[in-house]
């Protein structure tokens, strides 16, 4: 990659972990939902640099279109916003970083010491020739093909996902 | 033969018990239950008594241990102290045997005549059945101990029949100053021969008489040993037989019913402890200096009590003194050495004195009356027991021919030999002698004045009666005994004199004097001097006795001089006399008022203030500070510790994990991950 | 190597994966609200869909990860759906959305 393209790279992960880092710490909820917005944003971008052209595009009209808004439509439909300006934060923070320290110490050490430990990783011409293809075909193919059970599955699953968050929020 | 006589005190025991339990259902109220009891031990007395008469001595023993206690003489050596009981005929016993059991049962009889239509006529008979079991007991032992145990009970027998009328308080104080007055001395005595033991290691009468032959050394309390112990015997007698300092009790004994009277205070208990020294003779005899105190304190008795005699107008009094009087004689006979004197004094003593209780009691039945200033002229109402009363007045008036001349006169020998053998102790004679003087005059003041001229009291006078046979029978036995030819003597009766020897009296008794191994060997002159007191002695007695009826007959009789200017020329001399030397004053206002009550104030006080306030108060103390201590401690440790730790801890314990089901889902899912990571990070690093 | 080629090369993707998964929990536990944590829930699910991309450009070249990317953000968006009518039915019951107050199932 060209060092140009990892510059910006950098920079949108930078974004992501930023809006990361203020949708877990950020008093108002308000805040914390347009965070998110970018987070999504981010990782979309993160996506298209490791190739995942349709997958950046799915990732934007879902998440950022669907579920933000969604998100915000409920802050709103909760009277939240008129307590938007309280403080949601616990003042107990130790045992939730406890237990992050639990996870990433392991994955964390083993990561650095893995550094030096790179495996055969493909040749870096056809994963480069690979990756930058458009993949739209491609993931229509294998959806309609070898992915057919699963692309089933997810349609009833949206339906009934779809049926029950209507009658859960049915109206009295 | 103890065989036998092992039943002479058994048998009036049973009647006791017969008595007490069963009497008042039985027919008559069981008198003759009693009576026959009584008969029966008169019967096995007799031969006994017969067989010394004619054989000269008689002895038998019959013992069993009674306790055997276990001791350490040196450690390791176990040794036992045994103490024999038993029972022992000799000389002495056989003849108070014969006495003892005449007497008692004469009184027997007599009782069922004076006693009649009394209520608990059968706890009377039940009494004097017990106190006779008693006496006879005292007589048969042979060892201190179970003399003691029966000297008690014939105390115990005083005070139940002294205080038979228990309805009356005189008669209440009079039984309780008895057996306390008594007391004294028992405790003496029981000191007496705790030292015996001590000295002796046993009881045994012939032990003992063997044992005093060789001189002892010891001393207790820093007195010779045999001086301490003889004079604590002598304090039993004192206490007993009504000596000086304790007679004050018997002239108050005179509140029980007659029989009694004259069955334990003249013939038998007060006898009792004359009988002790003769019996402890050979021990008083060894501690040299004790018999002369006896002497003396039986001459003072003697004098004392004469003169009290003379003054009493209450019938039973004047036999009281008289009684004391008497025993002081036989005392005093004892202390000089006439031995032989003395018991037969004792003998001939009992026989008369119990003639006159009962005559007496015969007149009082008759004439409803004590005073003698209310009686007069009985003699042609009540001649049989004019008869037995006037016998035995001469008995006791030492007149020749009658019993109480020979016993008397041998005493009075004993103590004039004895001031001319021994110089300086003049007073013993010449009380003796003064004294007989006076014990005829009262005696027979007593006849006349009860008996002879005109009646004082037409009325009472006109309703005596002569006695029923069971009253005036008995009377007239006894003063049958009161004759002299009983003693010694030919009598000129073929048959008497083939049973009793001559003089058999004396000679059993000098052979039981032997036989405890007293004999004194006295040289040739104390023989002679001895021999010239006696028949000086016998004149003097005669004439002291004829002056004393003489004076008596023309002041009572005659009535040529008169008592009552007598008495009022010597007023303070009679108030003296009437108060009886206000001993009974001292006695009580002095030594039981201040001194035995502070005492007991003082004794009480010290219990109070020092024993319950440290000892019984102390612990109360302590046992609080226990409570409050082990309170605490089962508070806090065990309590609060050891039971609602646990609890707590439990609870806390819940109440932590409860904390856990808050109901959040938050939390619940915090959790999750928490074990979720924990058990990633357990297996990656570990290399799983 | 610097922070940028680390980032920026596989196992930067896989970092920033992690990262993304503990913020994710992090905002998951912390949250008084209940959309909050529904937050937290998004991101985890998006770190876990870069760790298959990542996984599928550089270790197999596939395209298997790249799907299973796409199932995820279905489901994610299924699942954010249902959630949100919860938390409004629990709006509508509690009155507040406020996830201490969500404790029926107490003790």
């Amino acid at each position: 990659m060209s060092s140009g393209s990892q510059a910006i790279l950098f920079a949108f992960q930078l974004m992501t972990l930023m809006s990361a880092v203020l949708v877990a710490f950020h008093p108002n909820i308000l805040y914390a939902s347009v965070a998110l917005l970018f987070t999504f944003l981010g990782v979309a971008c993160m996506f298209i640099f490791i190739g995942a052209d349709f997958l950046a595009g799915a990732q934007v009209i879902v998440y950022v279109g669907g579920i933000t808004i969604l998100i915000l439509f409920a802050i709103m439909l909760t009277q939240w916003m008129y307590k938007a300006t309280l403080r949601d934060v616990r003042t107990k923070i130790l045992l939730p970083v406890v237990a992050c320290g639990l996870l990433v110490t392991p994955i964390l050490l083993k990561t650095t010491r893995l550094i030096a430990d790179l495996g055969p990783l493909g040749t870096a011409e056809t994963m480069t020739a690979f990756s930058f293809s458009p993949k739209t075909q491609v993931i229509g193919q294998a959806l309609l093909t070898s992915y057919v059970l699963p692309f089933e599955a997810v349609t009833i699953l949206l339906l009934g996902a779809l049926v029950g968050a209507v009658w859960l929020a049915r109206p009295q | 033969m103890a065989h036998s006589a092992i039943w002479i005190p058994l048998l009036p025991l049973f009647a006791f018990l017969i008595q007490v339990l069963l009497g008042k259902k039985l027919p008559r109220q069981g008198d003759f239950v009693s009576v026959l009891a009584i008969l029966g031990s008169f019967i096995i007395a007799t031969p006994i008594f017969f067989t010394m008469v004619t054989q000269g001595s008689v002895s038998d023993s019959l013992q069993a241990v009674w306790m055997k206690l276990p001791y350490l003489s040196q450690p390791e050596t176990l040794n036992f102290f045994e103490i024999k009981v038993g029972i022992g005929i000799n000389n002495l016993t056989a003849i108070m045997l014969f006495m003892v059991t005449l007497c008692s049962f004469l009184i027997h009889l007599f009782s069922t005549g004076y006693m009649h239509g009394e209520d608990r006529y059968h706890l009377f008979f039940a009494y004097i059945s017990l106190f006779s079991a008693a006496m006879l007991g005292l007589v048969l032992s042979d060892n201190l101990l179970t003399f003691f145990i029966c000297w008690e009970l014939m105390g115990l027998c005083s005070y139940l029949l002294i205080g038979f009328y228990y309805k009356k308080p005189s008669a209440i104080n009079a039984s309780l100053k008895a057996f306390m007055t008594t007391r004294v001395g028992d405790v003496l005595f029981f000191l007496g021969i705790c030292g015996i033991y001590f000295l002796f290691g046993t009881s045994h009468f012939d032990t003992i008489y063997t044992a005093v032959q060789t001189p002892v050394d010891t001393t207790i309390l820093g007195m010779p040993a045999l001086a301490f112990i003889g004079f604590m015997i002598m304090m039993g007698t004192i206490g007993k037989s009504a000596q000086f300092p304790l007679h004050i009790w018997l002239p108050d004994a005179m509140e029980g019913p007659t029989p009694v009277s004259a069955l334990i205070h003249a013939a038998t208990m007060v006898a009792a402890g004359v009988f002790l020294l003769i019996r402890m003779y050979p021990l008083l005899d060894a501690a040299h200096t004790v018999l002369i105190v006896v002497a003396y304190v039986g001459a003072i008795t003697a004098f004392v009590a004469a003169l009290l005699a003379v003054v009493q107008v209450d019938i039973k009094k004047v036999l009281a003194y008289s009684t004391i009087s008497q025993l002081g004689y036989m005392v005093l006979g004892v202390g000089v050495g006439a031995f032989t004197a003395g018991f037969m004094h004792l003998v001939t003593h009992a026989c008369f004195k119990a003639c006159l209780f009962m005559c007496s009691g015969s007149v009082i039945h008759a004439v409803h009356t004590q005073d003698m200033r209310e009686m007069g002229g009985l003699r042609s109402k009540m001649p049989l027991t004019f008869l037995a009363m006037f016998v035995a007045t001469l008995a006791i008036s030492g007149v020749p021919f009658f019993s109480g001349f020979v016993s008397k006169d041998k005493i009075l020998g004993g103590t004039l030999g004895y001031s001319m053998e021994h110089q300086g102790h003049w007073l013993l004679p010449l009380l003796g002698f003064l004294v007989a003087g006076m014990t005829a005059f009262y005696m027979f003041r007593l006849i006349y004045m009860t008996f002879f001229g005109a009646a004082r009291d037409e009325h009472k006078h006109h309703h005596a009666h002569e006695q029923p046979w069971n009253m005036s029978v008995p009377v007239l036995v006894l003063a049958g005994l009161s004759l002299a030819l009983w003693y010694s003597g030919p009598t000129g009766l073929e048959s008497v004199d083939q049973i009793f020897p001559v003089k058999w009296f004396e000679h059993s008794v000098d052979s039981a004097l032997v036989s405890m191994g007293v004999a004194h060997h006295a040289s040739e002159e104390v023989h002679a001097i001895h021999h010239h007191a006696h028949s000086l002695a016998l004149i003097l007695s005669l004439v002291v006795a004829g002056l004393g009826i003489f004076l008596s007959t023309l002041t009572y009789l005659w009535k040529k001089i008169s008592a009552e200017a007598f008495k009022n020329a010597l007023s303070p001399v009679h108030t003296f006399l009437m108060n009886k030397y206000y001993l009974d004053d001292l006695y009580v206002g002095f030594g039981i008022q201040k001194v035995l009550l502070s005492f007991n104030r003082a004794l009480a006080k010290f219990d109070d203030m020092v024993i319950d306030r440290i000892f019984v108060d102390g612990w109360k103390d302590i046992s609080m500070v226990l409570k409050s201590v082990i309170g605490k401690f089962d508070n806090v440790v065990v309590d609060q510790i050891l039971v609602d730790g646990p609890a707590k801890a439990v609870s806390a314990g819940g109440w932590a994990i409860s904390r856990f089901q808050s109901g959040r889902v938050q939390q619940y899912l915090v959790m999750t991950m928490i074990l979720l990571f924990a058990g990633i990070f357990y297996m990656t690093w570990f290399n799983i | 190597m610097n922070i940028i080629s680390f980032l920026t090369s596989y196992h930067g993707y896989l970092t920033i994966g992690v990262c993304l998964f503990i913020l994710g929990c992090i905002c998951m536990m912390w949250r008084k609200n209940a959309i909050g944590i529904l937050l937290g829930i998004e991101l985890i699910l998006n770190a876990a869909g870069i760790n298959f991309v990542a996984f599928s450009r550089f270790r197999t070249g596939a395209i298997d990860g790249q799907l299973a990317t796409l199932f995820v953000i279905i489901i994610a968006a299924a699942e954010a759906a249902v959630a949100l009518a919860i938390i409004l039915r629990f709006y509508r019951l509690k009155e507040t959305i406020d996830s201490d107050q969500a404790n029926l199932m107490r003790n």
